[in-house]
């Protein structure tokens, strides 16, 4: 079991950003499926954004050479803010806690323009 | 239920807003004390004070789990990842904001020799040793 961990916390004039996503991979599964799960307590809010963010990686990964027998995510913690926090910041910050944890480059990576305060998910 | 909450979510922020009967920050949106459309906490927070000040409201603050040196140290013109440090600093520096706020540790009530022990007290105050 891999483990990846990733923390935003920016304040860009009058607007915050904040969030940090602890999840576990694990390579294998059952039926070569990709399974994500979440801790129904650390991680209830933001799933969309988080869920987002893993799709987006495992999108532009190498499925064959990373995962040929599936994998299974485990989004185990999920911290945000009321104000600083939205499913599009969680999203940046769960795909990179996830190439934290699989430790490898993809095709494309998602972009945090500190200058301008937007995201960016190149197709 | 006009009052408001501070403190560390971790501390149990939540149970504590229920305990001096007021509301905390996840409430405050639909309870309309900031807009929905706010750029940042710290627009939200200076909304939520006004209008519950306005409100005849209090501010009930719970020290629980800050470090309270490190808090007033921090730059009170940053607020992400350290919420309710730059809240205490706020509240500090903002005369009708701090006569409105009683604050609590470790479920206590703090009086103003306890406050001045911990260094809490108006800025203003403490730039001329009252």
């Amino acid at each position: 079991m891999k483990h990846g961990e990733f923390k935003v916390a920016k304040q860009i004039g009058a607007k915050g950003y904040f969030g940090r996503v602890r999840l576990e991979v694990d390579q294998v599964t059952e039926n070569g499926n990709v399974v994500v799960e979440f801790d129904d307590r650390q991680a209830a809010r933001w799933q969309t954004g988080a869920r987002f963010g893993i799709d987006y990686v495992l999108d532009h990964v190498s499925k064959r050479a990373i995962f040929p027998n599936g994998i299974r995510v485990f989004v185990g913690a999920i911290e945000g803010h009321d104000v600083d926090t939205d499913n599009t910041v969680i999203a940046y910050v769960a795909a990179n806690a996830l190439l934290s944890a699989l430790g490898v480059e993809p095709r494309k990576r998602p972009d945090f323009d500190e200058l301008n305060g937007s995201f960016v998910f190149p197709k | 239920m006009c009052d408001i909450a501070l403190g560390l979510q971790e501390a149990g922020l939540k149970e504590f807003a229920e305990s001096v009967g007021g509301s905390y920050m996840s409430q405050w949106e639909e309870l309309g004390l900031y807009d929905e459309d706010v750029e940042g906490w710290g627009q939200a927070f200076e909304q939520a004070m006004q209008r519950t000040l306005e409100a005849g409201g209090r501010v009930h603050f719970n020290l629980t789990g800050i470090d309270i040196a490190v808090a007033l140290s921090g730059d009170p013109n940053y607020w992400v990842d350290r919420h309710a440090a730059w809240e205490l600093q706020q509240i500090i520096a903002t005369q009708t904001w701090y006569r409105s706020t009683i604050f609590y540790l470790d479920g206590c009530r703090l009086d103003s020799k306890q406050l001045r022990q911990l260094n809490i007290s108006l800025e203003t105050d403490s730039a001329t040793g009252e």
